[in-house]
């Protein structure tokens, strides 16, 4: 068996570094050669659950159904900000089929963020929990939903941050609205001299709306007890995390939760933690002693599970004549809502250029509103929306280029620490955009186009993490058919997980596709995994799975020495069949030498390795984009978008396009289209179903060009593979932004460019 | 009393007598009823309410000339008894029978159409529909078909590329060999009078306008339901119990296209779909007024009927319709009149029917030579979306190019559809020049006094508006 240590392993996850203590491998497997030496790595391959897909046949959470389940579903607060004086559900409990109700009432009192509870008397936002139904059907337990008599006292509310941040604004915890009682602070080198020196100085405000994930399964779980051991099928990105949440909540071990999640309907982020449901679900199963399908519905998304926080921010940026960006100062404040969040996005201000001096400070600012989750890079695309648009601003002032301005700029090490970077092919994600783009064609005068149509083209920059790392863990089986079957406690929300699994194992044991199962998202049998944010379940896990199937290789290699009494070291391995270099007779398949082994299976695990010493993972790219302006309806088309990224090596060419592909489209969507919309009098949200809240349409979608500049990341673990989710949406509102401004010479500065947006600038220009 | 619906699931016919039945009932929707069976959680729910695909089905029925028509819908607004007669097509029937994939779903697959796949069934069910039509598998073809279809994850470019794939080589399928003993089982469900009531609801089919208005006259209160895209929301959103329903889809009159030399004359079931089609030659602005309505889904059920109905103040056939100076024939038992649709449209969401009429169809004057009529939709997505202004526009110039005659009709601008009538007036005998068209913004302004709202602010309508007036100008100037 492979050996393996315990090390201290620092990882980026979402907003935040994390520390773990890690099992890692001591014989770290060594680098792949590039793709094109590869059978199958980077190759588009089809994904293997694709029949199941396009067949109706695969299974998600909304579908399970089990023997005698009930349904359960969840009264909501209608009001943005109430304490509650009494609950009577005497009606809705005499309802025929309502067979249970949990609320303040008769709940077990369960923390859950700062002092709140699973069933808080102290509603903090439209949509905050107040008691849940369990009925023979789900038309019953909406119908006794109604029933229920709140009585409850209205408090005044916010729905602003900046209002909220003020001396008369009621407060949502006691002590204030500011998360943390202050903002986050960050300083390098000395801005204020540095400003005092520049030649020239940009300094405005930009702002971003809130966005929805709506991944199209919504949210829900189905739980079920057999004696004390609970099994939760949740539409989850994070097994383990909801496992342990749900067990924390329950007060019972660990081991006696067990979550599955087999396939499921996007997440985007949303889906990152365990949400109330699941122990609502879990508590009344218990009650009633069935199983229990709780689900959230398409509104309900729209307001309590999640959202990508607003921002205002004030930037200010410097640069002396040359095109050195001498000063960077980013103040911002957003809204998380009612509980824990946060609404931060000046990392790409602090790290995605080479600048010697730089100020942030940050407030995440609790207000009456729906909560803040992790959304697809939190904190970047708002970032880099009002970073790259404020580049281009200084560039333009000085007469530079925008690409120029950035190439000049790029940091060659990481600014906060000064270390080096595993990789960084930033540069030629620059160059080989342009060029794909035709950035030589872009117009030196902006908005000079004749008539009322207009075009123009922009870039912007991407940086984000995404290098993974320990602990994650593979199991590999090997069976008496030389079919194998890969385990690993990691989810595929639909980004290609199970293919790139098996694509591994494949490359490495030459085991035909259709021989090799993949097992993931089953907390009972799969080895830990982290949970699938921040652009880490490639880089996490696939140097894992190969781990162990190089390990399976070195103990094929092992037991066909003794099945064909041959020195080890003249055995190789090559096409799934081993030989004897010394003896060309001796020779055995994988098929031949499993059989010789009975009903066994042979089993290896694989670890992921540790993140080398001293060195930066991240992700790097820029993206291009080509519009036009109508500028009598102030409609924007995007035509064009170039991607160019550095995302380490490529384990399967569609899937990669996929993300891209989809990514962009939310960047884009980002840029155009998708907002929450709140009315302050009500503090009620306007737009809660798909009919207002615009996601695009086959229709808005542009031509879209993905390259990637790099081969592998070999430094970062044995298969070099970084991120590219997140990657994806990160640059493309800003570069829409630029391009805006390329075709109409107006600046777009609040997020999203829509219609009306546009034409009043233009009015006012 | 019939009470019995019958429509063919899994190849065999399905009977739901609601006399009986306990557990659906005449307003369940298709995608409700779908998922309670253990063998159809291939239909996903995204919505329920028709804006994401997710449950789209596809219905086959006669086509009047032996042979069956695919409409793909979404089965959440429809209810049960719009199935009578029909085949009811799900995605777990679109594999052949042995097992392997349909070339849409094959193409699904090869060109990487689903990521998460949860909204797969319904790309699977639309193009399945697309596969059975005549269509040419063009870009914009297949965009037409698939934008009722949200996919949050893949960015759409592999699904275009896999409809692409799957349609360029139509092949008879699975489903071309049972045609023929499909449509004899349909043949034999026969097409009659029904009154499907429970304790607390009452649901008609008539099969004839007189015994629609006989109905009518007896439940004053009852909703008439065309396609029920409007209504169906009450139901699936609201939770409401409509206690009475008069659903005209078997009323053959309802369904009648006639043109004449001179006009077009639509029953009011006729579909946006069908509406599409043959508006095409003659009412451009028509047809591009439905090319942007809704999805293709919803347009398979809404109706003019229903559009006209609704009175929506940002309905999209109103100020086209208006546009071409259309009338609404209504009837009653007294008799039937003629409304113009400018005087039938009275206020918000009111119209001027009164009690015991119902609109039996329009009437479409074909322009003459040289009038030309235009109409232009602002709204923030490409598709599928409601508009927040919408204009329509005709001109006819006379010999010198002066302005002869001219309509400026607004949706969004106001309480409901609604003409300029002073800028109207303005124009009317001036020249088609750039400075008139200037003199005419003020007036234009002054006209109206928009909300703002969720979709856009006071502000954006009222320059959007005149800018939108610019546009016709700019656009007549190219022809
Ligand atoms: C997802 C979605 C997208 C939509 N997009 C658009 C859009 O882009 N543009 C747009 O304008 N609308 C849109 N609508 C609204 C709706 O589809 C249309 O108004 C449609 O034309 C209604 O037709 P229907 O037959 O479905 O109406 P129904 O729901 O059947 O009826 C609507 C109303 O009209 C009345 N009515 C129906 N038939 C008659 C009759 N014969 N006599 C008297 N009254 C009658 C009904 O009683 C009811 O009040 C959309 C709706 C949905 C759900
Ligand atoms: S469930 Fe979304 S359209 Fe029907
Ligand atoms: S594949 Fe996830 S929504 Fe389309």
């Amino acid at each position: 068996m492979a050996e393996s240590k315990y090390v201290k392993s620092k990882i980026f996850f979402e907003e935040e570094f994390e520390e773990k203590l890690a099992e890692v491998p001591t014989d770290p497997k060594g680098p792949w050669p590039a793709n094109d030496n590869l059978k199958i790595i980077g190759k588009p391959v089809s994904r293997i659950d694709g029949y199941d897909k396009v067949s109706g046949t695969a299974v998600y959470t909304f579908d399970i159904n089990l023997p005698r389940m009930a349904q359960a579903r969840i009264l909501r607060s209608a009001v943005p900000h109430a304490k509650i004086k009494k609950i009577d559900t005497g009606k809705a409990e005499s309802l025929p089929g309502v067979l249970g109700i949990l609320s303040s009432n008769n709940a077990q009192e369960i923390k859950w963020f700062n002092t709140s509870s699973l069933f808080d008397t102290h509603l903090r936002y439209q949509g905050d929990e107040i008691a849940c139904v369990v009925a023979e059907s789900e038309a019953i337990a909406l119908k006794a939903l109604k029933l229920i008599k709140i009585e409850f006292d209205e408090l005044p509310f916010t729905v602003d941050a900046k209002e909220a941040m003020g001396e008369k604004a009621p407060k949502i915890y006691d002590e204030g609205n500011i998360q943390g009682g202050k903002p986050f602070e960050y300083a390098r080198g000395d801005v204020d001299k540095a400003f005092q020196e520049a030649d020239a100085i940009v300094e405005d405000t930009f702002d971003t709306q809130v966005a929805i994930h709506n991944p199209t399964e919504v949210h829900c779980s189905v739980v079920n007890w057999d004696g004390d051991d609970l099994t939760v099928w949740d539409s989850t990105q994070a097994i383990y995390g909801v496992r342990d949440t749900v067990a924390d909540a329950l007060k019972m071990p660990a081991s006696k939760v067990r979550i599955i999640k087999k396939y499921m309907g996007g997440g985007f982020g949303s889906k990152l933690e365990c949400g109330k449901y699941t122990v609502m679900a879990a508590l009344l199963a218990r009650k009633i002693g069935r199983p229990v399908r709780i689900v959230v519905d398409r509104k309900e998304m729209n307001l309590a599970v999640g959202n990508r926080p607003n921002s205002v921010q004030k930037l200010k940026l410097a640069a002396s004549k040359d095109g050195t960006l001498t000063a960077i100062s980013h103040y911002s404040y957003g809204a998380i809502g009612g509980y824990e969040g946060g609404a931060g996005c000046s990392w790409p201000a602090r790290q995605m250029y080479k600048c010697d001096n730089v100020k942030v400070e940050e407030y995440s600012v609790f207000t009456n509103t729906g909560p803040t989750r992790p959304f697809r890079a939190p904190g970047y695309p708002q970032g880099i929306f009002a970073l790259d648009s404020a580049i281009d601003m200084l560039a333009e002032k000085i007469r530079m280029n925008p690409l120029e301005f950035r190439m000049k700029n790029n940091a060659e090490k990481h600014p906060m620490w000064n270390a080096p970077f595993t990789s960084k092919l930033l540069k030629e994600a620059y160059e080989q955009g342009a060029k794909a783009i035709g950035w030589d064609k872009r117009n030196n005068q902006p908005g000079a186009d004749k008539g009322p149509v207009k075009k123009g083209m922009g870039m912007a920059s991407q940086i984000w993490w995404g290098g993974g790392g320990p602990p994650s863990h593979a199991v590999l089986k090997l069976n008496r058919d030389g079919s194998a079957r890969v385990i690993a406690g990691t989810q595929d929300l639909g980004t290609g997980t199970y293919t790139f699994m098996a694509q591994i194992v494949h490359e490495v044991l030459d085991i035909p596709m259709d021989k090799i199962e993949v097992i993931l998202g089953d907390t009972a049998v799969g080895p830990y995994c982290p949970s699938s944010g921040g652009s880490t379940t490639a880089p996490s896990v696939s140097p894992a799975v190969r781990d162990a199937a190089e390990n399976m290789k070195i103990k094929l290699l092992e037991a066909a020495a003794a099945q064909l009494e041959s020195e080890k070291k003249n055995l190789v391995y090559v096409n799934g069949l081993i030989s004897d270099t010394s003896n060309p007779e001796k020779k055995i398949d994988i098929p031949g030498l499993m059989g010789k082994m009975g009903e066994q299976t042979i089993t290896t695990t694989g670890s992921r390795e540790a993140n080398p010493e001293g060195y930066i993972t991240q992700t790097f790219g820029a993206q291009f984009a080509k519009v036009e302006v109508d500028t009598l309806t102030g409609k924007i088309k995007v035509n064009k978008i170039v991607a160019a990224h550095d995302i380490g090596r490529v384990l399967n060419r569609k899937t990669l396009d996929n993300q891209f592909h989809g990514g962009i489209m939310q960047g884009l969507s980002y840029a155009l289209m998708e907002e929450q919309i709140v009315d302050i009098n009500t503090g009620k949200v306007v737009n809660t179903n798909l009919h207002d809240y615009k996601i695009p349409i086959i229709a808005d979608i542009p031509e879209i060009e993905v390259i990637i500049v790099s081969e592998a990341d070999p430094m970062n673990s044995n298969t070099g593979v970084k991120g590219c989710g997140e990657p994806a949406i990160i640059p493309t509102a800003a570069a829409i932004a630029n391009a805006v401004y390329n075709a109409i010479g107006v600046r777009i500065k609040s997020l999203p460019m829509t219609p009306d947006k546009v034409l009043m600038a233009l009015n006012q220009a | 009393m019939n009470s019995c619906i019958g429509f063919i699931l899994d190849e065999k016919l399905i009977e739901i007598d609601f006399s009986k039945e306990r557990k659906f009932t005449p307003t369940t929707t298709v995608l409700n009823y779908l998922r309670d069976l253990p063998n159809h959680k291939g239909v996903k729910e995204g919505c329920a309410e028709g804006d994401c695909g997710a449950c789209t089905i596809v219905i086959a029925e006669l086509d009047g000339r032996n042979g069956l028509q695919y409409r793909a819908v979404n089965s959440c607004l429809i209810f049960l008894p719009k199935l009578h007669g029909k085949w009811l097509i799900t995605v777990e029937n679109i594999k052949n029978p042995d097992g392997s994939l349909h070339p849409v779903q094959q193409a699904m697959v090869d060109y990487h159409g689903s990521q998460c796949g949860f909204c797969t069934p319904g790309f699977i069910m639309s193009m399945f529909a697309l596969y059975k039509s005549n269509l040419p598998n063009t870009r914009a073809v297949i965009e037409d078909a698939l934008t009722g279809n949200l996919c949050r994850c893949t960015g759409y470019q592999p699904i275009i590329e896999a409809a692409e794939f799957a349609l360029q080589d139509r092949k008879p399928d699975h489903f071309s060999k049972i045609e023929k003993e499909i449509i004899a089982i349909l043949k034999k469900i026969v097409l009659k009078s029904m009154q499907m009531a429970t304790d607390r609801q009452k649901y008609f089919m008539p099969v004839s306008v007189t015994e629609l208005l006989y109905i009518k006259n007896q439940n004053p209160d009852a909703i008439i339901i065309n396609g029920a895209s409007d209504i169906a929301l009450r139901v699936t959103k609201k939770y409401e119990l409509i206690p009475s329903i008069i659903d005209t889809m078997q009323i053959e009159e309802l369904h009648v296209i006639r043109k004449s030399i001179d006009h077009l004359y639509c029953g009011s079931a006729i579909t946006l779909n069908q509406l599409m089609e043959v508006s095409r030659e003659w009412y451009p602005a028509i047809y591009e007024a439905c090319s942007v309505f809704g999805s293709k889904q919803i347009r398979e059920m809404a109706t003019i009927g229903g559009n006209l109905g609704t009175a929506s103040p940002i309905g999209d056939l109103p100020p086209v319709l208006a546009a071409y100076k259309t009338d609404v024939v209504v009837v009653s038992e007294k008799g039937a009149r003629i409304i113009p649709v400018d005087e039938f449209i009275c206020g918000y969401r009111k119209t001027s029917l009164k009690k015991g009429e119902i609109i039996k169809g329009i009437k479409i004057p074909k322009p003459m030579d040289g009038t030309i009529i235009k109409f232009y939709k602002v709204s923030k997505r490409k598709d599928l979306d409601i508009s927040t202004v919408s204009a329509a526009f005709r001109l006819t110039p006379d010999k010198e190019k002066k302005i002869n005659e001219i309509k400026i009709i607004f949706g969004g601008m106001a309480e409901m559809t609604k003409h300029a009538v002073k800028t109207e007036k303005f124009l009317k005998g001036k020249s088609r020049t750039r400075e008139t068209i200037e003199q005419a913004m003020p007036i234009l302004e002054e006209e109206f006094t928009p909300i703002s709202d969720a979709r856009s602010s006071a502000q954006f309508r009222s320059v959007i508006a005149k800018n939108l007036l610019l546009r016709f100008f700019d656009d007549l100037a190219d022809t």
